[in-house]
C-alpha cells in the first residue's frame, strides 16, 4: 500500500512538474539564444558616463591655483592694481601687472 | 428635435473633452508645433538574484529622463512584471534588453506582434521574438535577426584593439564608441555587442542609422525601423560622452515620439566654482568681455568658504562667510548688471573636516556624497540636505543675491539630496548621477546598486528625482598644471569643446552648454585661458547657437 501511495505521489509530482513546465513554456518563449561573441568574458560594461567623462567631472572642479594660498579673501584684490596672490609654497606676494589678462 | 438636441449636446461635449484634454496635454517647446504628451512605458531586464539585477533599472532611469523632455512621465516596469495588454494602453513602449538571454514574457512579444503602437527594442533578446516561428517576425517586419557580434577577437597585450562595430554614423558625423583595454587585468572596458540584423524587405524596413566595423570594413544596421517598430542594435546608455551615439538616440526620440520640434540650438556659459577665493580682476575681465558681446552668463557661486584643515592656509582652519567675502561680493555686484545670473553651487562645496577626496577646501571636495567610501555621507537625509540648501540660500539672499538654479558640487549628490532640491529650487543646471536605490549599496555581491552619470543635450523638465535640469553638455577647458598641482594634469582644449558643440548640433534642439573657471586667467598659472575662452565663444557662435540666460530657458 505504501509503495502504491508513493508511486502515485511521485506520478502526481511528476505530472505537476510537467504542467508547471508547460505553463512556464507558455509564458516564456523557448528559443535558444545565439552564442555570445568571442571575448565576452573580458568585457566590463559601465552604465552612464564613460570613465574618461567621469574623471573629467570629478577633476573639473578641483584645482590648486597659486593665487589661492593664504589669500586674504576679505580684501579687494584690485584696490591697488595688484592681486593678493601669493606664490605656491611661498609667502612672497605676487604682484601682477594690471594688463595680466591680455591673450597670450 | 429632442434627438437633434441630444446629438448637438453630445458633439459639444465631445469637442470640449477633446479640446480640454489636448490643452492639458500640450507642451511648449521653442520652435515646435504644439504636441501631445505621449504615454510611455519602459520595460527593463531585472533578473532576480543576479549581480546585475538592478543594472537595467539604471538604464531605464536614463531613458525615462530623456523621455521627460517630451513631457512624458514614463512608467518603469521590470519586464517579468508585464501585464498583458499594457502595450496597447500607452503610446510608446521601450524594451531595454540589457541582460543576455533574460527571458522576455511571451505576452510582451504577443502584444508587440499585434499592436499598432510604437515599440522600441534595444540590444539583447530580440532572438526570442525574431526566431520564434509563431511571430512570423521577418515576414511581418521586413528584417531578420542573425545573431550577436562583438569583439572581432579576444583582446590581448599583443592585440589590445581587435576592433568591433564601433562607429555609428549619423547626420554625417562618426560617433565612435568608447573602448579601453586594461592589459593588467586583461579586461575590456567597452560595450561592443550588437544585435546583427539584415533588411529582408525594403518596403517594410529601413536602416535609419548604420554602424561600421573599421577593422573588418563591415557595416550593419544600428537603428532599424519597420513601421512603428524600432530596433537599436546596442544599449546607447553605456560609456556615454559628448560625442557618443547616446546623442543619436537623444535626437531620434523626436521621431519616435513624434515631437515635431524644429531645429533650434541654444548655448550657455557658466563661470564655475566662484567662491570667496575669486579674483575680482579675473571676474571683471570676464564680465566686461561677455557684456561687450551681449552674451548672458551665469556664475556658480559657493556661498560659504571652508578650509577646516587649513590646506590653503598654512594649517590653520579658515571660514569665510559670504558677508565677509569682499572679493566675491564685489565680483558678483559687478557681474549682475552685466548679464550675469547666479547659480548656487553647493553650500560649502566640501564636507565636514575630512578630505573628500582632495583637500577639504570649498570648491575642491564633494559635499553631498562621501566619495572616499563611495557611500552617502553619515548624515545623509532629506532634512540634512535641505538644511544646507536653506543655509546657502539664506546667505545669498541676506546679501542681496537670488540664485536662479542649483548645481550639485562635482555633479554628485546622494539620491535623498537630489530629491530634496525640488523643495527649494525650481531648476537645476548640471549633469546628474542617478542611483538605483535611495540608500544605495554599490558593493553588494548580489543585486547591487548602480550609479549612472548622465549628460543631457536638452532641458529635462522632470528627471527621476523630480528635478528640472538645464543641460551642461560640452564640458570645460582644462590645462595641464601638473607642475603646480600634480592632480591637475590633463588638457581639455577649447577645440575639444568646440567639437563637442558640433556634435550637439545633431540633436535638433541640442544645447552647447559649458563652464569655465575664472582662475584660468590668473597670471601665476600662465595659461591662455582668456584667449581660449574667446575662441570657444566665437566658435560656438559661428556654429549657429544662440546664447541664452538660464532663467530665460523655457524648455
Amino acid at each position: 500500500m505504501n509503495l502504491i501511495q508513493s508511486f502515485f505521489r511521485s506520478l502526481t509530482l511528476a505530472l505537476a512538474g510537467v504542467v508547471m513546465f508547460s505553463g512556464s513554456a507558455g509564458v516564456f518563449a523557448a528559443v535558444q539564444a545565439p552564442p555570445l561573441p568571442v571575448g565576452s568574458s573580458q568585457v566590463r560594461i559601465v552604465a552612464g558616463q564613460s570613465p574618461v567623462e567621469q574623471g573629467r567631472m570629478a577633476r573639473a572642479h578641483k584645482h590648486h591655483s597659486p593665487s589661492h594660498y593664504k589669500k586674504d579673501m576679505t580684501r579687494d584684490d584690485t584696490l591697488d592694481g595688484t592681486t593678493s596672490s601669493r606664490r605656491y609654497g611661498s609667502d612672497v606676494e605676487v604682484t601682477t601687472p594690471s594688463i595680466k589678462n591680455t591673450p597670450r | 428635435m429632442k434627438t437633434y438636441l441630444r446629438t448637438v449636446r453630445a458633439m459639444v461635449l465631445t469637442l470640449l473633452t477633446v479640446v480640454g484634454w489636448s490643452t492639458s496635454q500640450a507642451v511648449s517647446i521653442p520652435g515646435a508645433a504644439m504636441t501631445i504628451a505621449p504615454k510611455t512605458l519602459i520595460l527593463y531586464d531585472a533578473p532576480p538574484g543576479t549581480e546585475f539585477e538592478k543594472l537595467g533599472l539604471g538604464y531605464a532611469i536614463m531613458l525615462k529622463n530623456l523621455i521627460s523632455h517630451f513631457n512624458s512621465d514614463a512608467e518603469l516596469m521590470p519586464v517579468q512584471n508585464y501585464v498583458p495588454g499594457k502595450i496597447d494602453s500607452v503610446d510608446a513602449t521601450f524594451y531595454m534588453g540589457s541582460y543576455y538571454d533574460n527571458k522576455v514574457p511571451a505576452a510582451v512579444m504577443a502584444d508587440i506582434s499585434t499592436t499598432q503602437k510604437t515599440v522600441v527594442w534595444f540590444k539583447y533578446n530580440l532572438w526570442q521574438f525574431a526566431w520564434d516561428p509563431q511571430y512570423n517576425f521577418a515576414a511581418k517586419f521586413g528584417f531578420s535577426f542573425s545573431g550577436l557580434r562583438g569583439l572581432n577577437a579576444a583582446a590581448t597585450s599583443a592585440n589590445p584593439t581587435p576592433g568591433f562595430f564601433d562607429t555609428v554614423t549619423y547626420k554625417k558625423l562618426p560617433f565612435v564608441k568608447y573602448y579601453a583595454y586594461d592589459a593588467a587585468s586583461n579586461q575590456v572596458n567597452a560595450d561592443p555587442d550588437i544585435g546583427f540584423t539584415t533588411i529582408t524587405d525594403a518596403t517594410k524596413a529601413t536602416t535609419l542609422v548604420p554602424v561600421s566595423n573599421p577593422k573588418t570594413s563591415e557595416t550593419a544596421p544600428y537603428v532599424v525601423r519597420s513601421g512603428k517598430f524600432w530596433y537599436f542594435a546596442d544599449m546607447p546608455f553605456s560609456y556615454i560622452g559628448p560625442r557618443d551615439r547616446y546623442l543619436v538616440l537623444a535626437d531620434m526620440l523626436h521621431d519616435i515620439l513624434d515631437s515635431k520640434v524644429v531645429e533650434n540650438h541654444r548655448a550657455m556659459i557658466r563661470l564655475e566654482d566662484v567662491s570667496a577665493l575669486v579674483s575680482v580682476a579675473n571676474m571683471k575681465t570676464l564680465s566686461d568681455y561677455l557684456y561687450s558681446k551681449r552674451i548672458p552668463y551665469s556664475i556658480a557661486v559657493i556661498p560659504r568658504y571652508e578650509d577646516p584643515l587649513g590646506s590653503y592656509n598654512g594649517g590653520t582652519p579658515q571660514t569665510v562667510p559670504l558677508s565677509q567675502a569682499a572679493n566675491l561680493k564685489k565680483s558678483l555686484n559687478y557681474a549682475l548688471p552685466r548679464g550675469a545670473e547666479i547659480v548656487m553651487h553647493g553650500y560649502t562645496h566640501q564636507y565636514s573636516n575630512m578630505r573628500n577626496k582632495y583637500t577639504g577646501v570649498s570648491g575642491d571636495d564633494y559635499e553631498f556624497w562621501n566619495i572616499v567610501a563611495n557611500t552617502p555621507v553619515a548624515e545623509d537625509s532629506t532634512q540634512w540636505a535641505l538644511g544646507r540648501y536653506r543655509a546657502g540660500l539664506n546667505d545669498l539672499k541676506t546679501n542681496g543675491y537670488n540664485p536662479v538654479a542649483w548645481e550639485a558640487p562635482h555633479y554628485h549628490a546622494s539620491p535623498l539630496a537630489s530629491k530634496a532640491t525640488t523643495q527649494v529650487f525650481k531648476t537645476t543646471y548640471q549633469r546628474v548621477v542617478y542611483f538605483t536605490a535611495d540608500k544605495p549599496n554599490l558593493l553588494a555581491p548580489v543585486s547591487k546598486d548602480f550609479a549612472v552619470g548622465q549628460i543631457f543635450p536638452y532641458v529635462i523638465p522632470k528627471d527621476y528625482y523630480g528635478q528640472r535640469v538645464l543641460p551642461e553638455s560640452v564640458g570645460n577647458i582644462e590645462y595641464d598644471i601638473g607642475d603646480i598641482d600634480p592632480s591637475s594634469s590633463f588638457n581639455y582644449t577649447w577645440q575639444d569643446l568646440l567639437i563637442n558643440a558640433q556634435y550637439g548640433l545633431v540633436v535638433r534642439d541640442g544645447f552647447a552648454s559649458f563652464f569655465f573657471h575664472p582662475f584660468w586667467l590668473d597670471a601665476t598659472i600662465n595659461k591662455p585661458g582668456f584667449a581660449d575662452l574667446k575662441n570657444l565663444i566665437d566658435g560656438i557662435t559661428k556654429l549657429g547657437y544662440t546664447w541664452v540666460a538660464p532663467s530665460k530657458v523655457v524648455n
